[in-house]
């Protein structure tokens, strides 16, 4: 997407229009031209999105992220095939840029069709890596739209490039409107018929190229015609996407009588619910196994494939009796009943609630007002309720699995409500919270396998624990692992967050463990002696090992579940002492804090464990490797040497002659622009989100806003460029002036004024963020039209380098970008954008110097 | 109902046991299946046992303290895998490895067998409770051992699968039920051991009650989904619970 708007923005700028290649312009209907260009650059960017959801549902997301990744490298393959055939092309462009919509819109239909009939067990090519080939086939094939349409693209700016400025603003405005029409079409239509209609899109793109040129093949035009009819009646069912055999839904749907019961689709997701009556989910995180009662079968929740929570029958909570204390269970003798294999039995209803964990906080808590950040598809819903909570505000972002849990009767009880937003943005309501429920393994780490997630940084944390009331808790739940990492990271964090409001944690804590589940809590109060108490006692009744409480001995920890160490403890112990920093450093993987900077809870990888990765492949270890990170980086290594071999060989291959001296420092500062531009708009789109409240209303804004500001200032580029070389450094200069400029201004803003306005209305909080983009942007699109004209005066015809190098940079930089940021953070890599787009003047000005 | 060990060792095992019997097969043209009698499948039983005691000596935690306990690697060498397995899995059966069964199921890795069992401290005329009958192969594994055996799947077809399966191989007095796991068999309990052999979100408390003092239950715990810890249940004399969690495993889950 980024890349692609490079491309546009940068070939619509050349100065040296090629019209005599094809039909003359003023023969054009340049405003049906620009109809047509809009409608390919939007169906482009329309199918980059769905393709995403496509490959969300039916390989997950990481691996849907890396397949997209590279298959754009299409565009930057586009533009060498540009680059090698522009002559041929050109003769008759109202032909070529049909074909290239009619090539679109057929491999968009046949390549998804062919992807998605093919499953592969993708995980195992880590150890398999012979299942590479299948991965490496399948990216070509969805290389090939991306291809096409950046050949359309290309062909029509470097048609007109006289015209170019109307030409790109059709390009920026098709793929800015694409984006939210997209996101609407989803809530009304599957993913299946939305690819469907970005084909016809591209058609239609290439009928009006068609209707735009002066001579017109009636042949061609039934063609395509044809070409719409059969994309119309395209089978929506093989561009619908099943989950992989290999995924979670798959699997629990082999299950007796499991079948799926409600479904949702929307852009931001597949929810579905699968019930059993045969074999019904019993989903009970961290149950002790003393427990009398026993869990009643639950629905089980999916979102694209991943099994996200379960949902107790809302019905059961009329059964709750009224005698005991909450958090309290009844011993063993004490239930009535009866249970049988084939599961019926009065000991199956809710009382399991008393014996899970996450009793703890209600033990301690008098009918708390609940926030449940992680409502584990509306489980921490039924609980809260359970245990007898004055209200429950449950947070659920995504949409689809929101509207999935609103008609599942859970929120008739009138305590209970749904919230569809990140749960940081309730935070500023007002009205304090007693109990704030998390789970750093609930829906956001499926969600976001290594994405950045605001929920789970040491300003998060403070967040919360600064909207709770004065004896309210903040609650964490996670699963145990071996060895521990989410546990251990979530210590850290909450340490590191209360001693940063200027709280001593060691007073302010607590943690236990079960067989399967590690829960941490904390209050902005210190425990007083009988809250100790409580603990000790909900731990010794229900088998459950503490891991730290004031005054907890370290005999008393280990000895129900009995791991070969203390792990927890000894870990809890250390961050709460003196030598936390040494304690971290030592570990085997990263477990430092997340931060809004670094908002990466899910790394855990070091670079310093390569060597063990290595050793690891191949053998049984690979569950330890965190490969959501280690999957970065292989696309990242792929993105590059596929570059090199599409977009950087072909080109060298082409452009033989031996460049005239100087011509390189050009040609590095084309990759910087590339580099440069989506570092920053990466970087803002990050960095905005927790100010936005949700990462889909920040990418609408902010790319919405790059798009069309930087539209608006490569348009203002022909008052520079039309001056001359010397006019040109000088918009240069101007530009990068400005990016340095507003680029700090951006980054004074976001640390000191967005903060203060953070509990304003979204619509304000969006104007806001779109008036902060707005001159950065409009400097943004100055330098690379600007940069081309520069190109063209030195060394004229080496304009396809600049394209295909600054399209191949464009896709490189998003996954450079987030790399760059899990380890030094958003905020270089603004400075480091920064520092490009000065070293891309530097190039500039010493480029273009004649002897 | 079982599937893979994913233990360092194991893993490396089996990867060369399958690039082993590649090979083999590839040279040897057609497999054992076609015209296999039974000295043939007892050699190749006879070299499964072997190859999983040699991996089986660096797992501590086992009966013997690093090695697999005799009598369960004699019941295995008795127990015709082969057996156990549909027809056109036949040639693999005596690979490392878990293989299908049908119905979305596997019958689980030797290996994975061997180290459950060795867990349970069967003695003759043990109890010994079930979940997950598959294709009963666990079932007759205990069985040889001389335990009694009650075993629960929840596929009725793959209960008539392993009736048939433990009828054929003299294991028929293993007591096979239809039904849900998750609750064991109340009316059969206390048990001495019970072994479950598909993935558990936690552990069932329903199996708990029915263990009797001094039992064993091995139990893969964990995200159904994802790796589980292969976990030892201990119940002492005076019913207090101890778990330990002893090596990571991927099972199909229980639900």
């Amino acid at each position: 997407m980024g890349a692609q708007r490079q491309l546009d923005v940068g070939s619509g700028a050349n100065p040296q229009s090629d019209a005599s290649l094809g039909a003359p312009e003023s023969a054009v209907r340049m405003t049906v031209l620009a109809l047509a260009v809009a409608l390919l650059s939007g169906a482009s960017l329309a199918y980059e999105v769905l393709l995403f959801r496509l490959y969300a549902v039916r390989l997950g997301q990481q691996f849907a992220a890396m397949v997209i990744a590279l298959a754009l490298l299409g565009i930057g393959a586009g533009g060498t095939l540009l680059a090698l055939f522009r002559q041929r092309l050109l003769r008759n462009l109202g032909r070529s840029f049909g074909l290239a919509c009619l090539a679109f819109a057929a491999s968009v239909l046949a390549c998804t069709a062919l992807v998605l009939s093919v499953d592969l067990p993708l995980e195992a090519a880590l150890w398999q890596p012979w299942l590479f080939l299948p991965l490496a086939g399948l990216v070509l094939l969805q290389a090939l739209p991306f291809l096409c349409s950046s050949l359309g693209l290309g062909l029509s700016l470097s048609a007109f490039t006289g015209r170019a400025g109307s030409l790109y603003r059709a390009d920026l405005l098709g793929g800015g409107l694409a984006g939210p029409l997209v996101f609407v079409t989803l809530t009304a239509v599957p993913p299946g018929q939305a690819i469907k209609a970005s084909a016809l899109c591209g058609l239609f793109a290439g009928l009006a190229a068609g209707r735009a040129m002066p001579t017109r093949s009636r042949i061609f035009s039934v063609i395509l015609l044809a070409a719409v009819a059969l994309a119309a009646v395209f089978p929506s069912a093989r561009l619908s996407p099943e989950p992989s055999a290999y995924r979670p839904l798959t699997r629990a749907l082999l299950m007796p009588g499991a079948e799926v019961t409600d479904r949702v689709s929307g852009p931001m997701g597949v929810a579905q619910r699968v019930t059993s009556s045969v074999a019904p989910m019993r989903f009970a995180p961290g149950l002790s196994p003393l427990s009398p009662a026993r869990p009643p079968g639950q629905d089980a929740l999916f979102l694209d494939g991943e099994f996200v929570g379960a949902l107790p029958d809302p019905v059961l909570l009329g059964a709750r009796a009224a005698s005991g204390p909450r958090g309290t269970p009844e011993a063993p003798g004490e239930v009535e009943g009866d249970a049988s294999p084939d599961g019926a039995g009065p000991r199956e209803n809710l009382e399991f609630f008393a014996w899970l964990p996450t009793a703890l906080p209600y033990l301690l808590l008098d009918r708390p007002r609940v926030l449940a950040a992680s409502s584990l598809g509306g489980f921490s819903v039924v609980e809260a309720l359970w245990h007898g909570a004055r209200e429950v505000v449950a947070a659920e972002p995504n949409q689809s699995l929101a509207a999935l849990m609103a008609r599942s009767g859970l929120f008739a009880d009138s305590r209970a409500r749904l919230a569809r937003s990140q749960p940081r943005v309730l935070l500023r309501a007002g009205n304090p919270y007693d109990l704030i429920f998390l789970s750093p393994s609930g829906v956001s780490a499926a969600v976001q396998p290594l994405g950045e997630d605001f929920l789970l940084t040491v300003e998060a944390f403070e967040a919360y624990l600064g909207s709770l009331s004065p004896q309210g808790l903040l609650c964490l739940l996670t699963p145990v692992s071996l060895p521990p990492r989410p546990e251990i990271k979530c210590l850290a964090t909450m340490v590191a967050a209360l001693r940063e409001m200027g709280l001593d944690p060691a007073t302010r804590m607590a943690a236990l463990r079960t067989q399967t589940h590690f829960l941490l809590f904390a209050s902005r109060s210190p425990f007083t002696s009988q809250v100790v108490a409580a603990i000790r006692e909900f731990c010794r009744e229900r088998n459950f090992d503490p891991v730290y409480y004031p005054g907890l001995k370290l005999a008393e920890t280990n000895r129900f579940t009995v791991l070969p160490q203390p792990y927890h403890a000894l870990a809890a112990r250390q961050l709460l002492g003196p030598d936390a920093e040494a304690f971290l450093a030592a570990q085997p993987y990263y477990l430092w804090p997340a931060t809004d900077a670094r908002p990466f809870f899910q790394r855990y990888f070091r670079w310093q464990d390569l060597g063990w990765i290595t050793s690891a492949m191949g053998t049984g270890s690979m569950a330890l490797v965190e490969w959501g990170y280690v999957l970065l980086v292989a696309t990242l290594a792929l993105a590059v040497l596929a570059g090199l071999l599409l977009v950087a060989l072909p080109l060298g291959l082409l452009q033989r002659a031996a460049p005239s001296k100087g011509v390189w420092r050009l040609y590095t500062a084309f990759v910087a622009l590339g580099l440069a531009f989506l570092f920053l708009e990466i970087a803002c789109l990050k960095m905005l989100t927790p100010f936005l409240g949700h990462p889909f209303v920040a990418a609408t804004f902010t790319v919405a806003a790059f798009m069309l500001f930087a539209g608006l200032g490569s348009g203002m580029s022909h008052r520079f460029a039309a001056k001359g070389p010397p006019g040109q450094m000088r918009g240069l200069r101007l530009a990068v002036a400005g990016i340095v400029l507003f680029g700090l201004l951006f980054l004074l803003a976001q640390a000191l004024l967005l903060p203060y306005m953070a509990v304003k209305p979204l619509p304000l909080r969006a104007t806001v963020a779109m008036l902060l983009i707005a001159p950065l942007a409009l400097s943004m699109g100055l330098p690379f039209p600007l940069g081309l004209a520069l190109l063209e005066a030195r060394s004229p015809g080496r304009v396809p380098w600049a394209w295909g190098l600054n399209g191949y940079a464009s896709v490189v930089s998003p996954l450079l970008a987030t790399i760059l940021a899990v380890h030094l953070g958003f905020l270089a890599v603004v400075l480091m954008a920064i520092g490009l787009y000065a070293l891309t003047l530097a190039l500039f000005t010493l480029g273009t110097q004649r002897p | 109902m079982h599937h893979t060990a994913c233990s360092h060792c194991l893993a490396v095992g089996a990867f060369w046991v399958l690039v082993a019997l590649g090979i083999l097969m590839a040279l040897a043209g057609p497999g054992p299946a076609g015209a296999a009698d039974e000295s043939e499948w007892a050699g190749e039983r006879k070299a499964m046992v072997e190859r999983i005691s040699e991996e089986s000596e660096d797992l501590d935690f086992l009966k013997g303290n690093g090695g697999l306990d005799q009598d369960v690697a004699e019941a295995m060498r008795q127990v015709p895998r082969h057996e156990f397995v549909p027809e056109e899995e036949r040639e693999r059966a005596y690979e490392d490895a878990p293989l299908p069964i049908g119905f979305g199921q596997t019958i689980s890795q030797p290996i994975v067998v061997a180290i459950m069992t060795d867990l349970l401290d069967v003695k003759p005329n043990s109890k010994v409770l079930e979940i997950g009958t598959g294709s009963g192969y666990q079932a007759a594994v205990l069985a040889a051992l001389g335990a009694r055996v009650y075993s629960i799947e929840i596929i009725p077809e793959l209960v008539e699968f392993a009736r048939g399966n433990l009828e054929r191989t003299g294991y028929g007095q293993v007591q096979v039920y239809q039904g849900d796991g998750y609750y064991g068999l109340e009316q059969e309990a206390p048990f001495d051991a019970i072994i479950v052999t598909a993935a558990a979100s936690h552990i069932p408390p329903p199996l708990v009650e029915q263990l009797a003092p001094g039992g064993r239950m091995a139990i893969p715990v964990g995200g159904q989904w994802l790796t589980q810890q292969l976990t030892l249940v201990e119940k002492g004399p005076d019913g207090a619970v101890t778990t330990r969690q002893l090596l990571p495993v991927a099972f199909v889950p229980l639900r």
